[in-house]
């Protein structure tokens, strides 16, 4: 369940990363692309543009040179157009005189190099003068576009990152740290723990599931409670019933057995609390339950653990306390009963049997003493304490 | 009576003198020495003018004068008072007696190879054959294995030490501490034909070490060539591609394209356009340049290759500036880098 739970988690995580680069690196790479493309096809033609002008140069300052075939004339312009580095070639060939006017190339047989050549004939009142070629070095654009290359790779990089910046702590906190929350506290719930509150602070949508989450627990365990007081309480009178009774008392048997402490144990009954049921109804029978598990209750030591065990049958354990001295304080406990006025106007006697503990019996034969020696204080008349 | 004299002879006058000055008078002569087809830079003076006779159908006159200056100077005074004009004469730099000849002529023009004279009726063409000539040499200098090359000329005169400053600078542009050995045959008639003698001297440059010799000797080169050839070593050719005579043994040509520069000329004088006094011609115009073909690709790597390229660009662009011995006559002692 455990592994299951962490796998689709973690794939949340993966996925959004996942959708994060792709979402980010493709229209980025798209748009480097693009913009490469577009550098690109700005130099071809800025270097298109050079060439067809530079070519219109040539051919206005050479056509007087070419009539009256004076290199000198052109030479000066061509030196001057050669120094640009785009120029790779440049000839000015006159056909009256068949001859070159200036042919200057800087390419060297070696390395073969990308280039284009413009050629234009040049002509004077429908003469063929003769024609002017100019050739460039497409490999110019090469370093030009590597530069813009690194730069556009820079920019475009510096934009992912940015975006990455932005968009991984938001996801981090907004979505995967309360996910990671949610998915704790969902843990905790299913563990069955209901008592370990988790507070969440916020408005959003992950919150408001938190909270949610938190409100049902908080639920959960208030009617889990209510339900456990009600499996070990007594309804009518509030003292532990006769489960919770046998429960606490086997803790304080075994306490006892371990550190050879004494400890008494007495049941004790209302004498003849049938003819109340019968005279007054049962809602008064009722009403003197609680009244005399209240007295009772107030007159026991804070440490003596008072249950009602039957219908009017009450178990009192006295802890640290001998048979003699339990006999006593009960013994006073029957005297305060015996004197009290009841709800139905009359008084009421309680007969009780006490039995110590030696460390060796069990619970069954406890009550069993107990119950006998209670039985014995009603055979003897009632109104008394027995002990055995 | 007499004011129809005038007359006529005004009408004479306005109606046979304009033509006379006018284009129409384009009669050409070109005036070679020895033998056109003996001596490659003839030939090549000749192919110019078949040239232009076949793309314009006009006629130009061809004459060839026996050796000698004198007998030039006869044939071009002879073709000058027959009325033509121009007057190409191709040794311009031979014939120092020259300009007071021409202003005796001033309705004729003379169009001269590689001499710049100031005389209005006096045009010329200078090829840059210093240029070329440091190419060549820069390429000998990469070449040779023994560091010792050698330039063979024929006449001693500051039209041919031109190509031998321009092979001097080039090969010490490439490797200052090379030798360059020189050797002139002289002067005299017949020289520029004389192939035994530029043979001998090559063979005493080959006995001092030298691998590599470049000949400006006209007529007297192809000897120089077979000598060189002979020992296995390498030759330089001249104005024409002479790479193909001893395939493996002519390491490349100095290449002087006087076909274009003679085509060039016919057809300035032709139209009558003459903007300057004198047109140069060099590597930039291709009229000067190394020959590489299949008969020497075995001899030139691509790095050598590539190295002659940039050097070229860098002269024409100015980079290199290459010392010009007809300026000064003087060579400078290292190479100008």
């Amino acid at each position: 369940m455990q592994v299951i739970k962490n796998i689709k988690f973690h794939s949340v995580a993966l996925f959004l990363f996942w959708v994060l680069l792709i979402g980010l690196l493709v229209p980025i790479t798209v748009g480097m692309i693009i913009t490469l493309d577009l550098e690109r096809t700005k130099l071809k033609n800025e270097l298109s543009v050079f060439h067809h002008e530079t070519l219109k140069t040539l051919v206005e300052s050479t056509e007087d040179a070419m009539l009256s075939f004076s290199p000198d004339g052109v030479s000066n312009t061509v030196r001057f157009l050669l120094r640009d580095e785009r120029i790779v070639s440049i000839e000015v060939f006159s056909d009256i005189f068949d001859l070159y006017l200036m042919k200057v190339s800087k390419e060297i047989p070696e390395h073969e190099i990308d280039s284009s050549t413009l050629r234009q004939i040049v002509s004077k009142d429908r003469e063929n003068l003769g024609f002017v070629q100019i050739t460039v070095d497409n490999g110019w654009i090469v370093p030009k576009l590597k530069q813009e290359h690194n730069i556009i790779i820079i920019l475009f990089a510096a934009m992912f990152f940015c975006a990455l910046l932005l968009v991984i702590p938001s996801i981090h906190f907004k979505i995967l740290r309360p996910l990671q929350r949610l998915k704790k506290q969902a843990e905790v719930l299913s563990s069955g723990d209901l008592s370990i509150v988790c507070e969440w602070q916020g408005r959003d949508e992950l919150t408001i599931l938190g909270q949610t989450l938190e409100a049902m627990r908080s639920k959960l365990n208030e009617n889990f409670n209510a339900m456990k007081e009600m499996a070990v309480t007594d309804d009518l009178t509030g003292l532990p019933n006769r489960r919770e009774f046998y429960t606490e008392l086997k803790i304080l048997l075994n306490l006892s057995s371990r550190y050879n402490h004494q400890l008494s144990i007495a049941i004790f009954d209302i004498d003849y609390f049938k003819n109340v049921n019968d005279t007054y109804g049962h809602g008064i029978g009722d009403e003197v339950l609680k009244e005399l598990s209240q007295l009772v209750a107030h007159k026991a030591r804070k440490t003596d653990l008072l249950a009602r065990i039957g219908g009017e049958e009450f178990a009192i354990v006295l802890p640290e306390t001998s048979v003699s001295v339990a006999g006593r304080l009960l013994n006073e406990l029957r005297t305060v009963v015996s004197g009290w006025s009841f709800p139905h106007g009359e008084k009421l006697t309680v007969s009780i049997g006490v039995t110590g503990y030696s460390g060796v019996e069990s619970i069954e034969q406890l009550m069993e003493t107990a119950d006998k020696a209670l039985y014995e204080a009603k055979e003897q008349g009632r109104d008394r304490v027995v002990i055995h | 009576m007499r004011y129809l004299v005038v007359l006529v002879a005004l009408w004479t006058v306005f109606f046979v003198q304009p033509p006379s000055v006018s284009a129409d008078n384009f009669n050409p002569v070109v005036i070679y020495q020895g033998s056109i087809e003996d001596n490659p830079f003839n030939a090549s003076a000749h192919k110019g003018v078949a040239l232009f006779t076949q793309k314009t159908g006009l006629n130009c006159t061809e004459t060839v004068a026996d050796f000698g200056m004198d007998n030039y100077l006869n044939q071009v005074k002879k073709y000058a008072d027959d009325g033509y004009s121009p007057i190409i004469a191709l040794y311009g730099s031979h014939f120092p007696n020259l300009v007071q000849f021409v202003r005796n002529y001033s309705a004729t023009r003379f169009i001269l190879l590689d001499a710049v004279y100031d005389e209005p009726n006096m045009f010329s063409f200078v090829i840059a054959e210093h240029e070329g000539s440091f190419l060549a040499g820069a390429l000998a200098a990469m070449a040779s294995k023994s560091k010792i090359i050698g330039f063979v000329s024929v006449n001693d005169i500051p039209h041919m030490r031109r190509f031998w400053c321009g092979y001097v600078q080039g090969a010490k542009y490439v490797d200052p501490q090379i030798t360059v050995l020189e050797g002139f045959t002289g002067i005299y008639d017949g020289a520029w034909f004389d192939g035994k003698a530029t043979a001998t001297i090559a063979n005493d440059m080959m006995d001092k070490g030298a691998d590599v010799i470049f000949q400006a000797a006209g007529g007297a080169g192809p000897a120089v060539l077979a000598a060189v050839a002979a020992r296995g070593k390498l030759g330089i050719g001249v104005d024409v591609n002479q790479n193909g005579l001893y395939p493996g043994h002519v390491l490349t040509s100095l290449l002087k394209r006087t076909d274009k520069t003679l085509y060039a000329a016919l057809m300035l004088a032709k139209r009558g356009i003459w903007r300057d006094n004198f047109k140069r011609l060099g590597l930039e115009q291709d009229v000067v340049g190394l020959a590489f073909d299949e008969h020497n690709e075995s001899l030139i790597t691509l790095e050598m290759r590539a190295r002659i390229e940039v050097i070229k660009k860098d002269i024409i662009l100015g980079l290199i500036s290459i010392h010009d011995y007809s300026d000064d006559l003087k060579c400078p002692p290292h190479a100008s880098h």
